[in-house]
């Protein structure tokens, strides 16, 4: 699963620590979701996408091998 | 998957972490002196200090971390299968053993069975959050491991059912 976490955190100019205190996880965890390592639940993939006033299908999108 | 509200508050990791390394001093430093006061002490005193030692390892393994997020609950939910696993397997594996006529049972063998694995599972956890092995978060790894761990048990029964029939002629 692709993601385009980090060019919204540029947009936004937040560090990977700001949006884990947003939505209530740890730095590394956003690190794995970024790095997509992690894929992350509905609940935490809705706070991420509220977090940067955009819809889960932006900021998530769906590769061949899922 | 073990929820927050099942595991204990994380200060019971400070309290887990007190118990056990004095458990392991008090051990080392009873056989460093190689201390007696009376007969058969020894079994009495390690026993029990096997056992601080492995609750306070216990109590480090249900406490919550500082930020127990869905990322963490995987990691210690696989590694917790694993180990599980892994103790079964071990501890399966020496009483097999015992059952041969070279080899004498112990009780002190099971508790560093266990101990061994506990603090197999403190170390791998530990490591886990940091590096992120892509082997828990896979899509279907349940499946595998499942197989994996239901082969091995199969496996050793057969094994030791050949073994007893082989020894025992029944």
């Amino acid at each position: 699963m692709k993601n385009t976490i980090k060019v919204e955190r540029a947009k936004k100019g937040l560090t990977q620590a700001d949006l884990a205190e947003m939505v209530g996880v740890t730095r590394l965890t956003i690190h794995s979701i970024e790095a997509g390592k992690f894929k992350p639940s509905v609940l935490l993939a809705m706070k991420i996408a509220t977090c940067f006033g955009v819809t889960v299908e932006t900021l998530f999108e769906l590769e061949e091998d899922d | 998957m073990l929820t927050s509200t099942s595991l204990a508050n994380h200060r019971f990791k400070l309290f887990g972490l007190i118990l056990s390394s004095l458990g392991l001093i008090l051990f080392v430093v009873l056989k460093v002196l190689n201390y007696s006061y009376e007969e058969g002490w020894e079994d009495r005193i390690f026993v029990i200090n096997h056992f601080i030692i492995v609750f306070g390892m216990v109590m480090i393994m249900y406490s919550s971390e500082t930020k127990d997020d869905e990322r963490v609950k995987l990691i210690r939910h696989s590694m917790l299968k694993f180990f599980f696993a892994l103790m079964i397997c071990g501890i399966m594996l020496y009483v097999t053993l015992t059952s041969l006529e070279s080899v004498n049972g112990s009780f002190y063998i099971i508790l560093y069975i266990i101990e061994a694995v506990l603090l197999g599972y403190l170390a791998a956890f530990r490591l886990s959050l940091r590096t992120d092995p892509s082997w828990i978060f896979r899509q279907s790894p349940a499946n595998k491991s499942r197989f994996i761990v239901m082969g091995t048990a199969i496996l050793f029964l057969l094994g030791w059912i050949i073994y007893v029939v082989i020894t025992f002629k029944i």
